[in-house]
Order: structure tokens, then sequence, then C-alpha cells
């Protein structure tokens, strides 16, 4: 059997160019050997995601995530797709728990607090 | 997986001959050496590839069309080369189009730093590590991009085809270091000459593990790796010491664990990371030279033999880093006296003992076995501060008023009599008058003195207590369990928390941090100390804020009253201390631990640093390693640091300038923390001399150190190497610190795993596959990630995690991570609350680990 990272690779080297077809097909290939690659679920997420396949795109992500629940930074991009599809509730407690986790990473740390702050506020008009 | 709830492992057990312990030399017990294969190569530095080893895992950085975050890994050349063998005969043309046109784009650029930095954040270290290639003085080095690690050097033929001062991917597997570059070519910078260089400087003694390969006995040499037959009559598992005879026989010394028991399963463990007992010939010869000449004639050593220190300790230890003595002064002030083993004395630069401490970085503890980081000559002899014996110490005071605050802080080097060896349980039993004190640990009567002392010891451990608090420390509640042994198995057993190890913690943090602090701040203009500390990041508002809602949505789902919320203005640390006090039942009560469990979850792991920030954990900037010098690397150059540095307050108390002291220093410090082999023989020898001064007082001091000066003044400038060497040296000395804590930790979870196997094997009524009559075991749910749930059971008190895999489909945390939603198999939607009951059962073992599923 082969060893599903060099075409996640692959594909992470398409999504850097954001050629998202082919990230999708080479990330597809890699959990064609290996369907519990946390990062292929994330590239096939992120392909989506820029496709505007939200649906899709959460699938992937929350498949992602459920494989490697320390992948903080897709966890934060699931976080996201849930909250443009109206899971307020899911996106904030991965949001939050991407806070939680997160150390050394500012960047990620402000994303995640900017979305909390953002679903407390559409939560609250609602 | 699982896990025990906070397992600690037993350190206490020492090695011992399981199988009797004669020497093993009849000729029918010997097998010809068989060494596999070997290709002579290069050298690598083995504790990087320790440290990269240990971590495994991937590094990976998702690029996120919609995100601020848009650095990803880019595919290396041999990725692309190893993407295409995996689709060869995968049919899928769609995909090889794809890889086709990433090819076209390659560009082998990594953001390095990126990188690195989402691996860490992520809990886990890379296993390629992006570096340059660098040539001088005809050494060819690699220095990894990531400053933590070190620098590691390599074969001149092997690294001839590679390009120079360009970026290069170091590739670690377990049997090599494999460097690409930009064209695809590759090296393999095989660990071979390193596990011959090993083998060499053991001398032909080795540690070995009995494992077949094609159904024959054969040794595996625990430092090395290497395979040789084995006599047939050892069972597979057996532990062995032994040697190679000169006509290149083995020959087995001793049998340290008998196959299948417990402890060999131990050494299994300390194996798969390399940790070896056998130490290097010139180590050990070092070793028995200190214990004929262990240093008790130094005339410059303050004696304080006749003062009454006594130390407290497991029952059984052997290694004893400390022993103390107390005052009370008459404003009711403390004078604590900290003594350390003097381990500065005994391993010095330029022994094999110094190199083998840089390298191990501590000892380790796994059930029922150590692997120490010294020969336990020195650690359990030579050094340790065994009651009843003379030994030197360096000597940590600090004096404080009543109230606990800092006065004064002072370090001597001096000779001790400790007058008793006592017990965390003895001590707790008399302070609490539930026994006497009659006799300590080796059976000695305890005097007087001792005993009157534990009053202090009780006063001001609990005024340190108080300030600890006082400072915001939290302290959720944590039942200790360690890892014991039962014949060929593993168990459980709970570890009562007691009064004398709490109050024993505050004073050797109080002393770890007096030493610190020296170094810190010296107190003479322009000297500064290569410090290492401890530090431990502390969380900032937004991770504070995010854990209050999920406390405060765990209080509410589980309809717990709402004063058990963390209400806005309360200290964390008094919230915490509150809920503690606040379950009425059992229910309440596991509510209460799930809730202190979300406390520990937000916490990452202290690290050492060469900067004095802030330890989070201890609520204090600038704590550092001294209490530990036998058992941590990082204590040993602390100690070698801060004697020199008293050294030099000495003679800048005879009038030395302020000035002319930086020369003095420097070469102090090259003496004290450098080899003499990375200096200038010129060099060395000023440095030895600078080392020496630390044992002269008075006039003889400054003469020593005017005609030092003077020599210094007239040699060579330090060159660019020596000037960097004391950092160089340090910064081993930290990297090596944290990756023994990394391996210390993963010999931790290893040992978990098994101890799962043996409390739940029967569950599975000895069917892998599962079981569907397993018991059904109660506990609580006390964290969810996105991707499993902890549940803390009952009986035995032990954690178990729960996956994805082992609960359903389209996992989600709710309510700001309160409440796991998930597809069951069956199709059914289910939630489940952290704080919550639960019902579970082992449903199957996959071979590598036990699987457990929720019933209800």
């Amino acid at each position: 059997m082969h060893d599903p990272r060099p075409l996640v690779a692959a594909a992470a080297s398409a999504a850097q160019a954001q050629q998202w077809d082919d990230a999708a097909a080479l990330a597809q290939a890699a959990l064609a050997i290996d369907a519990n690659a946390p990062r292929a679920w994330a590239l096939v997420g992120m392909a989506h995601e820029a496709k505007g396949e939200l649906e899709q795109a959460r699938a992937a992500y929350e498949r992602a995530v459920s494989l490697d629940d320390m992948d903080l930074a897709t966890s934060l991009a699931c976080a996201r797709v849930q909250a443009r599809l109206g899971a307020l509730g899911p996106a904030r407690a991965l949001a939050s728990y991407v806070l939680l986790k997160e150390h050394n990473a500012p960047s990620l740390r402000a994303e995640a607090a900017a979305l909390v702050k953002s679903l407390a506020e559409q939560e609250g008009r609602a | 997986m699982v896990g025990p709830r906070r397992p600690g492992l037993d350190p206490s057990t020492p090695v011992v001959n399981a199988g009797g312990g004669a020497p093993i030399t009849s000729a029918g017990e010997t097998a010809a050496v068989g060494a596999t294969g070997s290709e002579p190569t290069e050298s690598t530095h083995p504790v990087v590839i320790d440290v990269i080893e240990a971590a495994g895992g991937h590094a990976t950085m998702p690029v996120s069309p919609g995100s601020t975050i848009t650095n990803a890994g880019t595919a290396t050349i041999t990725e692309l080369h190893e993407a295409h063998e995996a689709l060869r005969n995968a049919g899928d043309p769609q995909a090889t189009e794809a890889l086709r046109r990433v090819e076209q784009r390659a560009a082998v650029e990594i953001p390095i730093r990126a990188r690195l930095a989402t691996a860490r954040a992520n809990g886990r270290m890379p296993s390629e590590v992006p570096g340059i290639l660098r040539e001088r003085q005809g050494r060819i080095t690699f220095y990894p991009a990531d400053e933590s690690l070190l620098p590691f050097e390599l074969d001149r033929a092997k690294a001839a085809g590679l390009p120079r001062d360009v970026l290069l991917i170091a590739r670690v597997t377990k049997k090599s270091v494999e460097l690409v570059d930009e064209n695809g070519n590759n090296v393999k910078a095989t660990l071979y000459a390193l596990r011959q260089e090993r083998a060499a400087k053991l001398g032909g003694h080795f540690t070995a593990i009995v494992d077949l390969v094609d159904g024959t006995p054969h040794l595996r040499d625990l430092a090395t790796g290497d395979l040789h037959l084995a006599p047939t009559t050892l069972k597979a598992g057996t532990v062995v010491a032994g040697h190679v005879d000169p006509r290149g026989q083995i020959v087995l010394d001793e049998t340290i664990a008998a196959g299948e028991s417990a402890q060999a399963r131990s050494w299994t463990i300390a194996a798969g990371q390399h940790l070896d007992p056998t130490f290097p010939v010139e180590a050990s010869a070092e070793a028995a030279a200190l214990l004929k000449s262990p240093g008790l004639d130094d005339p410059s050593l303050v004696d304080r033999k006749s003062e009454p220190f006594f130390a407290i300790d497991n029952h059984g230890s052997k290694d004893i880093d400390q022993a103390m003595r107390l005052t009370r002064r008459s404003d009711g002030g403390f004078v604590l006296q900290y003594a350390l083993a003097d381990m500065a004395y005994a391993v010095k630069p330029g022994m094999a003992l110094w190199d083998e401490a840089l390298e191990r970085g501590a000892s380790f503890y796994l059930p029922g076995i150590n692997v120490p980081m010294q020969p336990r000559e020195i650690c359990e002899r030579g050094v340790s501060l065994n009651a009843h014996e003379d030994h030197r110490a360096l000597v940590i005071t600090v004096e404080l008023d009543a109230n606990g605050k800092v006065e004064k802080r002072t370090s001597e080097r001096a000779f001790i009599h400790s007058q008793a060896q006592l017990t965390y349980p003895g001590v707790s039993a008399f302070l609490e008058g539930r026994a006497g004190l009659d006799k300590d640990d080796q059976g000695h009567d305890v005097p007087k003195v001792v005993k009157d002392q534990l009053t202090i010891f009780h006063a001001l451990g609990s005024v340190l207590q108080r300030q600890a608090h006082q400072r915001g420390v939290v302290s959720p509640e944590r039942r200790e369990t360690r890892i014991g042994l039962d014949g060929s198995k593993f168990f459980l057993h709970a570890v009562e928390s007691d009064l004398a190890s709490g109050l024993n913690a505050e004073l050797s943090i109080l002393a770890n941090c007096a030493g610190a602090s020296q170094l810190a701040s010296t107190g003479i203009p322009g000297i500064e100390a290569p410090g290492i500390f401890r530090v431990h990041p502390p969380p900032g508002p937004e991770k504070l804020e995010a854990l209050r809602r999920l406390v405060g949505a765990i209080v509410d789902a589980n309809h717990a009253p709402a004063s058990w919320h963390w209400q806005q203005g309360e200290a964390l640390n008094d919230w915490v201390d509150r809920v503690r006090t606040l379950p009425t039942t059992e229910r309440e009560h596991a509510l209460a631990v799930a809730l202190q469990n979300q406390v520990i979850g937000i916490q990452v792991a202290s690290e050492y640093s060469r900067k004095p920030e802030l330890h989070s954990g201890l609520m204090v900037e600038g704590y550092g390693r001294f209490t530990a010098p036998m058992r941590e690397v990082v204590g040993l150059l602390s100690h070698a640091t801060l004697v020199q540095l008293e050294a030099l307050k000495r003679v800048r108390a005879l009038g030395v300038a302020d000035a002319e002291l930086k020369p003095l220093w420097e070469h102090m410090l090259l003496g004290a923390l450098v080899r003499p082999s990375e200096l200038s023989a010129e060099r060395a020898t000023l440095a030895k001399r600078a080392v020496a001064l630390e044992t002269l007082r008075g006039p003889a001091l400054l003469g020593a150190a005017r005609a030092l000066l003077a020599d210094i003044a007239g040699a060579p400038a330090l060159s660019d190497a020596e000037r960097k060497a004391v950092d160089a040296t340090v910064q081993r000395a930290v990297g090596s610190g944290n990756s023994s804590r990394m391996k210390q930790k993963q010999c931790e979870n290893a040992a978990t795993r098994l101890l799962f196997d043996d409390l739940f094997r029967s569950d599975l009524g000895g069917v892998a596959a599962g079981n569907p009559n397993a018991p059904m075991r109660e506990g609580t749910v006390i964290n969810a990630s996105p991707g499993r749930l902890t549940v803390l059971l009952k009986n035995p008190e032990v954690e178990v995690k729960i996956g994805r895999e082992d609960l359903g489909d389209a996992m989600l945390l709710d309510r700001d991570g309160a409440e796991v939603r998930y597809t069951h198999k069956n199709g059914q939607q289910c939630s489940v609350l952290v704080g919550a009951p639960v019902r579970i059962r082992a449903t199957y073992h996959d071979g590598e680990k036990l699987h457990f599923a929720i019933v209800d």
C-alpha cells in the first residue's frame, strides 16, 4: 500500500497555487489510498470552499477535524464555513476550541477571536 | 485511545538483576558476533535525530481560501516523485494530469518558519526539517532553520553533490537523515556511523533485548539497534547486559529482566526511545575514580557537617538530590538552607560523563525501571546526598520574613552530613499527629534537632503555599496515579496526596527561583550569566474568555446551580478552588472534575528557555532548575555557572574593578561549560586557571586573579568560535533538556497503552476482535474535542479516549464545546454532554490499542 502523504503534499502545492481542481483531484487520489487522511480531507474542503461549494466543504472539513483535532487551521476553516451556512452554534464551539488549544500562532488566534465575536453578534441579533 | 488519569511512573524501583545476576560466560552460552550489515558513512548529531524521531508526524498547514493564513507546505521534489509512484497503477488520469501541472509549477520554496510554528502550535514536530548546508573549515554542517534544533555534520563524500548555503530539506526517518536538494538529488546520512561511534565508546559493552528475527533469537542493542545472534536458551523479551570479548565473542554478564516480565516490557519501551543504561567505558572509569576521590578534602568549602541537615524523599530513594536545614529567626522570619548534590564538581567539560549528560539530557523513569543520566556510582553513591555520610553540596540559602517575602539569597559550596533520610509519608504522618518519627528510612534514630525543624518546614511551606495562591497559581484537583509492576503485568495504583511533598515542592520552587534570580541578574555591571529557565506561556485573554464560555456552558448543560459559574471578576484560581468545595454528591463531584479538566486542557507544556520569562504554572518569572542536578543536565549547567558566579563575586569583593571582570568571567564560563578540545591549547589553559579561582580565598585568590588577568591580556583575543562556545553548550543543554522531556512523555504514553491492555484484557474475553458481552463500565465525560471524547471511569479511575471511529460519523461540537453530537453507526443521532455520566465498554483491540464505545 502506498503512502498518501506525497499526494497530499502535491495537493497542497496545487492549493498553494490556488489550482483548486488539481488540489481536489490529488487529495481525492490520496483518499483513495487512505480514506482517513485528515489533511487530504482538509484540502478537499479548501477546494470546495474556494469554488463556493459550502455544503461539500463543510462535510470535508468536519471529517478532517474529526480525524485530526489538533489541526487548528482546518478547524478554523471549518468553523468559518459552518458560520456561513448558518450553523452558528457549532461554528462558535469550534472557533472557541481553536482559541482554547492555540498557542504561539497569533494570526490563527486573531481570526478565531474575530469569528467568535462576529458569531456572538449574529446570535444576539437573532 | 486511552490514558490513565494523569499517571506518574514509579521511579523507586531500581533496575535489578531479575535473573539472579551471575555472569553468564560459559562457552555454551556465548555466540559469535553477528552484526548486521552497516555502511560506513556519516555522522549526524544524535540529539537532533532523537528530537525528530521522537516527534514523528508531519508538518502541515492548510491553505484556506478565505483565511488570512495563506502559507502552505509545498511538495518537495522527492514527494512529487513519490506521488507519481503512488499514481502509477491507480488509473486516475485526472490526478495524474493534476500532478503534472503541479510539477511544472513546482518551486522548492518552503515557508519554513510558518511550517515549524504551525507544527509546534499543533503540538507536533516536523519529520522534515528545512535548513541550510554550510561548509566551514572543512566541516559540512546542516543548520536547521529552527534554532531549537541542533546542527549536525555530514560526511564530505555524501554531501559533495549538495549545494551549499541554499535551502534544503532534511527528512528524518527511523534510520537516516535524508537531505533533498532542489534537483531531487538526495543523500542519506545514515545513523550507522553514529552507531559505530557509540558502540566504540561503550567498549563492547551493551544492554540488549532478545528479539526473534525469523524465529531465531537475536540480541538487539538498546544503544545502537544492532543485532547479534543470541544464545538459543534465551527467551524472547529477556533483557541482558553483556560485552564482546577480545575474541569477538559475546559474553552475557547479567540478566536485567526476565522475558515476558513486566520489567522487560518497560525495557522495550525504553528501547523504543533509544534509552540505554550502558555507559561508555571512559565514563564508568570516571565514576569509579570519583568514588575514590570524592573531593572531601577541599579546604575551600565551608564546613557545615555539624549542622542538622536532613532529606525528605520517597521511600527507598537512592538518588538524593536535596537536603535542607531550616531555622526560624527571632523576628519570625525563616532561613532555608537548601543543599543540593554537588554534581558540577563531579562532572566537568572534557569528561565522558559531561558528554553523556549533554546527550541524555535527563534521567528517565518508566514503570519499575529507570535509565539514569549518570552512572549509578555517581547518582546513587558518589554525589547523592545520602544521610549519615559526608558529602559536598551546593547550598542555596534564602532568608525570608515572617510573611515569606524573600530578603536575601546566597549560595556556597559546603560539606554537609545529612542526619536523617525521611520519607514524605513519614513526615506527613508526623506533622498531622498520626505517627511518631523515631527512625529514618535507613533505620537510624531521627535526632530531635531534625524533628524540631519539621515544625518550621510546615510553617514555611504553608506560608509559601499561601503566597502561591496569592500569585494566582491555579491548582486543579489532581489525583495522582502510578503504574506499578505485578509479575508480567502493569497495574495502576493511586498515590495518596501527602502534606510533606506539597510543602517540599514549595521549598524546592523557592530554591530554584533563588538560584535562577542570581543568574538572571548577577548584580555586577556588564556581567551576564548564561542561565537556563523553565518557562510556561500564560493563557491570553481570548483563551481565558473561551474557557469562561466553555465552563459556563458545561454548568448550564448539566443544570448545575448558577453558583457553579466562573463569575466575572473572579480569579481563575479562586474559582477552581471554589469548584472543588461545591460538590455534595458523586454526580456533582464528577462534574467538578470535568470543569477542572477544562482548565488543565488549556495549559501548554513548559519548556526550557534562555530567557527568564514567566512560568505561568507557578506564576513566577525566572524559574530555574537547580534542585535535580543528578537527573537533569540543565541543573548540572546551572550549578556550574552559579559556582563560578560566586567566585567572580569574591574576586570583585577583593577590589578588582568591574571593568576588569569581564575577561575573567568569559574564561570562567569557558572553563566551566566548554570542553577543552573546543578551545585552543592556550585558551584551555587560561580557562582551567579561571575555574580554579573558585577554590581560592583571600590574598591567594586576588593574586591568582590578577596574574590570570595579565596573562589573558597578553593572549590572543577570543576567536569567533570560542566566543560562541558557551552559548552553543548552553543551547545544546536546552535542546537536550526539552528533548528528554518529550522522550519521557512518549515513554509514559507507551506505558499507558500497555497498562490498558492489562487492565481491560479480560473485558474482551481474549478475543481481540471484540466481545459482545464485554462488561459496561461507568464514567463521566470530562472532555470533548472535534475528534474524540475523554471519559473518566469510576473503576479503575482512568481516562479513556473514544475517537470518531468508535463513535460514529458527523461529529460536531456545539454549545461552546460543552456538547458533542454525532451520528451513531446505527444511524441514530446522539448527543453527549461534557460532565455527564456515561457507560462504555471495550469493543476491540486493533493490535496497537484498545477501543471503547459508548453504550448509553
